[in-house]
């Protein structure tokens, strides 16, 4: 009860929702930690006396806070336990225990005096929220011997006070000042966690030097800009570019400028000629996704942490709004950085470019066919999708009507007169993963044909 | 003069590699005032890239057009009315130099697409190559009428001292062995008429390229024809064949005798031989006594030559090659008005009686437009290309408003179709270009101004309701492949340009990038590829760039049926299917790549087929639901259920699934080949809602999977066809460099008349890099080998075993793929019941 106590904080809990006056609060927690949330809520209702609530399975991402679940219960405040991406939310108060995990510091100062011989570099630094609570102590033993190192804070009220920040300038969660002076491509960075989604999101899109991580005591360089993953992404743009039908995903409903980002890549996609729907499904998965095979391809508006990015069960290839840019945004100049976070490419954000669309025509590397030619009109992201060709035929533009067209069954055939006329029959009854009439009887059929 | 379409001749220059094709070329060129006649034969005029010269290789096929007069007594020769104007003694020929290296075979289709004629070039010494055979079959299959040409003479007499018996031999049996291959693809009674090449007709010319002198029987009969007072038609066919003359008897006979000799030799080699003889060895009297009673006259700055130059010139002056080649030309190969009666239907693919056609079939100036655009040609202007081809229809002007069809475009729709106008119609003529205002029918240009909506060929016409001109087939296909990245991260646009450009620019190359992210070009052959990547760095991205390894793009397959009936269940467990895989018999992959059975097909005939030859049930062959990867691919789906319900509505389902499961394997995400999938039964929810794409499409997927992984998944490698000219002595080290790269011979023969030998292996293409070099070193740099795409073959060994060759390849694909190491397991996706 009490690793429960001193885990989760509840100290500092009990201290938040009480200079707040809350009084409907809620706790996420993510699927990990569920089982200690019990006990969390007790000790909570017992010492703020008064109900507070347990939000399980978020609909986007445990990392990310679910306002939407809140607002059922018309919370006024929510304390978020686990991991976190720390993107800036907008509607509710948010309290986040960051988890604590341990490491030695002095193995640490060590490996970074090693690595770092010369005292007079520019050091960005970042950590995982994991260590945050440590974070003061080792920030007093280096800062001492290098004078430029600059530490990151995390955008949030947190358990540990010395890591918060409110600032509006933020990337990933994170804000740090530079030097007078200084550009961005002068610091080294380094980040104090394992090699993982956070840290090679945030080595994308901080156009620092070069990059180092502290994980199992050593530090190592890391190589940003040269994965797999981001070769593949090369090709996912070139499919964005030869689509037709782009779907947009909305796969949050928490960060702040999300109805910014998808009013943004609708209309580039507009301009672009492409049609484009939006969609939301709740937490994504290929089956839901599947339903929608005339698509092309998904722009998906989520958490930067989103695993989708990562994934090859879907069907069709899943896109970040940088992506769109970079495909259709003649005026985004070519550089190595990948902004996964889509707020960093907003008006206001540090790499917004003005949109101008590319007219050049140019050929496909997918099926080596032209595209995008200026006078190539169609007809698709208007109502009038039906137009009258000179020989009296109607031909439907190039969007979902086309997708129908080809289809085999479309769904409301007759077929009049074409099926034998059948008796009925008892059909399957029981449970979906086995009906009561199904038993063996399939694998004795099944052997039968193998014979 | 290109209004007088009876008078132009469209022909391209075809040979095998190095038979001197260039340098003939030279000939009709110098004849025309372009190049000194002095400078013929050494110029290479058509070679007009650097690299070309330096090489001394054709790479990109070039096209000059030629204005030439023919005599008087030469043009009662074309006895055809469609084939000369009555009032017209000049011709106009639009000539194309093609490359023999079998790695540009693309250019020579898409330089075959816009003539309607061959001028075939063949070497006298080493005879009939493989690439003659190539090209020819080529140009029957387009409906090409061919002319022939033996080359090389001057090696023949200088350096193989071959006595004129000898020499007649050789030539008659190139003759025969060029008619044995025109023999095979066509046959006289076809709507070309006769397609056989005879010499006692005129229509082989023989000589030398490079000392620019060449003759055809009709030369000769037409210096003895007043001598013997025969007619020329007549004389010429006694010149060729078993024709002796007796000089005694003054008797003609049928048969060899004592002492008559072979009319060929006696009247038309006896003279050259004498010619070089005198010459070569300096009896300056006798030469000069002969040159005499040939009537040659030197001019005076010649007379000071001796030995080789003096023969040059010697020649050249009396048998010169410009003119003989144009009388083959301008009486054997036909115009536009005769080729394009029997090559339209070749050539449109729409209805034959339409205006389009019509208008072909005619060469009509007044027709509807309908130009075929065979290549994409760069211009001085980086990036922008002339789109060259030829105007089979109507009239292409500068300004004027037409249709541009890409090849996908079809009758009715929009895609692929743009509505512009030319900027500018221009003539190419070999290094430059000259602007013209219009250009009629029957002619071969360039246009300015559509190369953007173009990306290799295209149809450009004026009628609304043209159809396609037929795509062109290549006889090679695109399987050695590098994976490209600039060296400097930063220069990726630049490169992704450079590679745009680079697909306009070569009619074969594919430039494109793979799922992992690779930017890849892939070309017919390494020389092919090496070309692509020196132009890629230097002319069309300008960046230095890394070159990867070839990379082989592998096959998967399976070698078995299924061990068991494979079941996946969909998320929501309300939907069974139950599928299982076999292979396809041999042979049928093979008749889908080549069209033979395709999804087009009427069900029940496709059915018919492959019950008669495949043995498939015709019911279950009926039920084919489709073809994959891209719904054309050598897979099928094939529906073997009774009676399910609903099982139409998710069709289209089952299909996207089935074309995602085909494109990616299972074992390292390559297209599979030769696999047909059953669907045994179904089991679906009764609720539509849920059996919808998303329940069925990834369940698809995953029974697919376990199909393969359950059916001793095989990997597939391509196999090229390799054939190696060289030397009996050389014959034993093409063995050992074979037997070392997995190759294997099987066939080997002499070249009948000669020394040379032919050998014939399948090597795999994974160890064909540094095949060449590497068969030059060890057989003293006499074999020369051709390799060309032949089929796929399984590489032997189990996949799923960690110890085995087809393993390794799996792990190395799935890493430079990114895909997780190690094997995909089957528990993943199978379920049980």
């Amino acid at each position: 009860m009490d690793f429960v106590y001193s885990a989760y904080d509840v100290e500092k809990c009990i201290q938040w929702i009480q200079t707040n006056a809350l009084k409907q609060v809620c706790l996420q927690f993510p699927d990990s930690l569920l089982p200690d949330s019990v006990e969390v809520a007790l000790h909570l209702e017992k010492s703020i006396e008064q109900k507070v609530y347990i939000l399980g399975d978020t609909t986007c991402g445990s990392c990310c806070v679910d306002e939407i679940a809140a607002q059922h219960i018309n919370a006024d405040g929510i304390i978020h336990f686990g991991h976190a991406c720390l993107n800036p939310t907008i509607r509710l108060p948010v309290l986040y225990i960051l988890p604590k995990k341990e490491f030695d510091t002095t193995k640490l100062s060590n490996e970074f005096k090693r690595v770092f011989s010369d005292c007079s570099k520019k050091i960005l630094f970042f950590y995982d929220v994991t260590y945050a609570h440590k974070i003061e102590h080792v920030y007093d033993i280096l800062k001492p011997i290098y004078k430029h190192l600059i530490l990151s804070k995390l955008n949030c009220t947190s358990n540990v006070k010395y890591t918060d920040t409110n600032s509006a300038s933020i990337v990933l969660g994170r804000n740090y000042t530079l030097e007078n002076g200084y550009n961005i491509e002068d610091y080294e960075g380094f980040f104090l966690g394992e090699e993982g989604k956070t840290f090679s999101v945030l080595a994308m899109s901080i156009p620092v030097k070069r990059w180092y991580s502290f994980a199992n005591s050593e530090i190592h360089e890391f190589e940003a800009l040269n994965t797999p993953w981001l070769k593949r992404r090369r090709f996912l743009i070139e499919k964005l570019k030869d689509a037709k039908v782009v779907g947009i995903l909305v796969a949050t409903l928490g960060i702040k400028e999300y109805l910014t980002a998808i009013s943004t890549v609708k209309r580039i996609l507009k301009q672009k000629n492409k049609k484009s729907y939006i969609l939301s499904v709740g937490k994504i998965n290929p089956a839901k996704l599947a339903n929608f095979p005339e698509i092309d391809v998904f722009v998906v508006i989520t958490c930067p942490e989103n695993e989708v990015f990562d994934s090859r069960d879907f069907l069709k290839p899943m896109l970040t709004p940088y992506e769109v840019e970079l495909a259709f945004n003649s005026a985004r100049e070519f550089c190595l950085q990948y902004f996964m976070d889509f707020r960093q490419i907003l008006p206001g954000g540090s790499h917004y470019v003005n949109f101008k669309p590319s007219i050049d025509s140019d050929i496909s590397l997918i099926n080596s066919s032209v595209r995008n030619c200026e006078d190539d009109i169609s007809c698709t992201d208007q109502m009038n999708a039906l137009t009258i060709r000179s020989s009296g035929t109607i031909a439907i533009g190039k969007a979902g009507a086309q997708y129908l067209q080809e289809r085999s069954w479309k769904g409301v055939e007759q077929r009049l007169g074409e099926d034998s006329v059948q008796p009925a029959e008892i059909g399957r009854t029981g449970l979906a993963w086995e009906y009561t009439n199904e038993s063996l009887k399939i694998d004795e059929q099944n052997i039968n044909k193998i014979e | 003069m290109m209004d007088k379409k009876k008078n132009i001749r469209n022909m391209s220059v075809i040979a095998h590699v190095d038979h001197g094709k260039s340098t003939l070329t030279d000939s009709l060129v110098s004849k025309a005032g372009i190049i000194a006649g002095a400078k013929a034969g050494e110029t290479r005029f058509t070679d007009t890239r650097k690299d070309e010269q330096e090489r001394c290789i054709t790479i990109k096929s070039t096209a000059i057009s030629m204005f030439f007069e023919l005599e008087e007594k030469d043009i009662v020769f074309i006895t055809n009315p469609d084939q000369r104007d009555k009032e017209e003694k000049g011709f106009l020929i639009n000539l194309i130099d093609s490359p023999g290296h079998v790695d540009f075979s693309s250019e020579v289709t898409a330089a075959l697409r816009v003539t309607d004629g061959a001028l075939v070039v063949v070497d006298c010494v080493s005879g009939v190559c493989v690439q003659t055979e190539t090209v020819l079959r080529q140009a029957i299959a387009e409906r090409i009428k061919p002319v022939l040409f033996m080359n090389k003479m001057d090696r023949a007499l200088l350096e193989l001292q071959l006595d004129s018996e000898d020499l007649y031999q050789t030539f008659q049996r190139i003759v025969e062995n060029v008619n044995v291959i025109i023999a095979t693809y066509s046959d006289d009674d076809g709507p070309m008429g006769e397609v056989r090449v005879d010499p006692s007709k005129g229509s082989v010319g023989f000589g030398s390229g490079l000392h620019g002198w060449a003759f055809t029987l009709k030369q000769f009969s037409e210096m003895y024809a007043e001598k013997f007072k025969i007619d020329v038609v007549k004389l010429m066919n006694r010149l060729w064949g078993e024709s002796f003359f007796n000089p005694k008897t003054k008797k003609w006979s049928k048969q060899k005798e004592p002492d008559n000799k072979r009319s060929f030799c006696m009247y038309v080699l006896d003279p050259i031989y004498k010619v070089f003889d005198s010459i070569m060895n300096y009896k300056k009297e006798e030469a000069d006594t002969l040159l005499q009673k040939l009537g040659i006259v030197l001019k005076p700055e010649d007379k000071d030559k001796d030995g080789k130059a003096l023969l040059k010139v010697v020649m050249r002056t009396w048998l010169p090659a410009g003119e003989a080649l144009l009388q083959m030309i301008a009486i054997h190969l036909p115009s536009p008005v005769t080729a394009q009666k029997y090559r339209m239907e070749m050539l449109y693919e729409g209805p034959l009686d339409d205006e389009a056609a019509i208008g072909i079939k005619n060469c009509d100036p007044n027709g509807p437009l309908m130009m075929y655009v065979s290549k994409m040609v760069p211009t001085s202007d980086k990036g922008r290309f002339y789109a060259f081809g030829r105007v089979f229809s109507g009239k292409v002007c500068t300004g004027m408003k037409a249709r541009i069809m890409g090849p996908n475009f079809q009758p009715g729709k929009k895609e692929d179709l743009y509505e512009k106008a030319i900027q500018r119609t221009i003539l190419m003529m070999g290094r430059y270009v000259e602007a013209i205002e219009d250009v009629p029918s029957g002619n071969i240009c360039g246009l300015v101004g559509v190369d953007q909506f173009l990306v290799k060929t295209g149809t450009i016409t004026t009628f609304k309701d043209a159809h396609n001109m037929k795509v062109m087939k290549f006889s090679v296909s695109p399987v050695v492949r590098v994976a490209v990245e600039p060296k400097n991260p930063a220069d990726l646009p630049k490169l992704v340009e450079g590679l745009k450009r680079l697909a306009k620019s070569d009619p074969m190359v594919q430039c494109i990038i793979e799922e992992s992210g690779e930017h890849i070009i892939a070309g017919a052959g390494e020389l092919h590829l090496e070309i692509c990547l020196k132009d890629l760095e230097e002319d069309h991205a300008c960046i230095p760039i890394k070159k990867s390894d070839p990379v082989v793009s592998y096959r998967e397959t399976i070698s078995e049926q299924s061990n068991q009936m494979c079941l996946s269940k969909s998320p929501n467990k309300h939907n069974r299917l139950f599928m299982m895989a076999c292979p396809m018999p041999d042979g049928l992959a093979e008749d889908i790549d080549s069209g033979d059975v395709n999804p087009r097909d009427d069900f029940k005939v496709r059915a018919r087929y492959l019950n008669e030859k495949y043995d498939y049930d015709v019911t279950e062959a009926r039920k084919i639901w489709c073809f994959g990867p891209d719904g054309s691919g050598p897979n099928i789906l094939v529906d073997c259920t009774k009676g399910v319900q609903y099982l139409n509505e998710i069709k289209d389902s089952v299909v996207a699934g089935f074309q995602w499961a085909t494109k990616e394997g299972v074992l390292s995400e390559e297209n599979l080949r030769g696999v047909r999938f059953n669907i045994h039964d179904v089991t679906l929810h009764a609720d539509a809602i849920h059996r919808g794409g998303g329940q069925i499409i990834p369940t698809t997927r995953r029974c697919l999977y376990a199909c393969l992984l359950t059916a001793s998944p095989r990997i597939m490698e391509p196999v090229y066809l390799c054939e190696i000219q060289c030397p009996e002595v050389a014959v034993g080290g093409i063995y050992g460099v074979l037997n070392r790269r997995r190759g294997h011979v099987f066939e080997e023969q002499q070249v009948a008349g000669t020394p040379m030998f032919v050998v014939k292996a399948y090597l795999p293409v994974n160890e064909s890099f540094g095949f060449t070099a590497d068969l030059r070193s060890n057989t003293g740099g006499q074999a020369f080998p051709q390799c060309v795409f032949d089929h796929w073959q399984i590489l032997p060994g189990d996949p799923m075993e960690a110890s085995s060759r087809p393993y390794q390849v799996v792990q190395d694909t799935r890493k430079r793929k990114g895909l997780k190491e190690g094997l995909p397991d089957l528990n993943a996706y199978l379920d049980k019941l």
